[in-house]
């Protein structure tokens, strides 16, 4: 928990949340907008 | 895959082209109501968690994956002053006029999924079913309105994750990675970059 807490306190910053946040909507909007199309595999 | 594919792009060219300052450029990137899009994709995750099969039992799905458009119309449009939402807008907007002309799923042939599903054969994709776990339906291309702007390309194997995208989903990536390479947040930045420049 100590080590959580402290990568937590290190890393998350503002910016770093937002970049995440950003990144993520992007994301999101990469599958909402367009892809996931159509993938190849099993269970097509 | 495709897409997510250009969100890793667009970052690995913000951080090359900015280095230093590319994660600052992209914090300083302002979207205006992002949750709906988030909305967006929860609305589409029923239709994409929809196994192959008729389309008449995903009658629901396919409504909420409609409504789920406006929504990502409503996105574009709150954003519009930046150019990369702009052309993310007329993605979006290629894939729902192919998708609306075609019955309220994206078209993609027997053929394409063949090249994206190595070892299947062209009877395995039975014609007007949905492929399951996507937003497709297949359809042979002279049944296809606006052929162009359905599920055309294709990345077959040996490519790691094969799939079949449309014009508008290139169109789409475009505009993400040209929104990655974010905005200075400040004339701090600007003088900065303007002197390593």
């Amino acid at each position: 928990m100590k080590t959580f807490n402290y990568l937590w306190m290190r890393y998350a910053t503002p910016t770093n949340r937002k970049i995440a946040y950003i990144l993520l909507i992007l994301a999101a909007l990469a599958a909402a907008g367009g892809a996931p199309g159509a993938s190849g595999g099993v269970g097509g | 895959m495709i897409l997510a594919l250009a969100v890793a792009v667009g970052l690995i060219v913000s951080l090359i082209r900015f280095r230093g300052y590319a994660l600052e450029r992209i914090a300083a990137i302002s979207l205006r109501c992002p949750w709906l899009v988030l909305l967006a994709l929860a609305l589409q995750w029923p239709l994409l968690r929809a196994p192959a099969g008729l389309r008449q039992p995903i009658g629901v799905q396919q409504v909420l994956f409609l409504a789920s458009h406006l929504l990502l119309l409503a996105f574009v449009g709150l954003n519009w002053r930046s150019t990369a939402v702009k052309i993310i807008g007329l993605g979006v907007l290629c894939n729902l006029i192919v998708i609306l002309a075609n019955g309220g799923l994206m078209p993609i042939t027997p053929e394409t999924l063949v090249q994206i599903n190595q070892g299947t054969s062209l009877e395995q994709w039975p014609v007007g079913a949905h492929y399951g776990y996507s937003k497709d339906v297949i359809l042979p291309r002279q049944s296809t309105a606006l052929w162009l702007l359905s599920d055309i390309l294709a990345l077959p194997s040996p490519f790691p994750w094969p799939a079949a995208f449309s014009l508008g989903d290139l169109i789409i990536a475009i505009g993400i990675i040209i929104i990655l390479q974010g905005s200075p947040s400040n004339l701090r930045v600007l003088a900065i970059e303007s002197k390593h420049v």
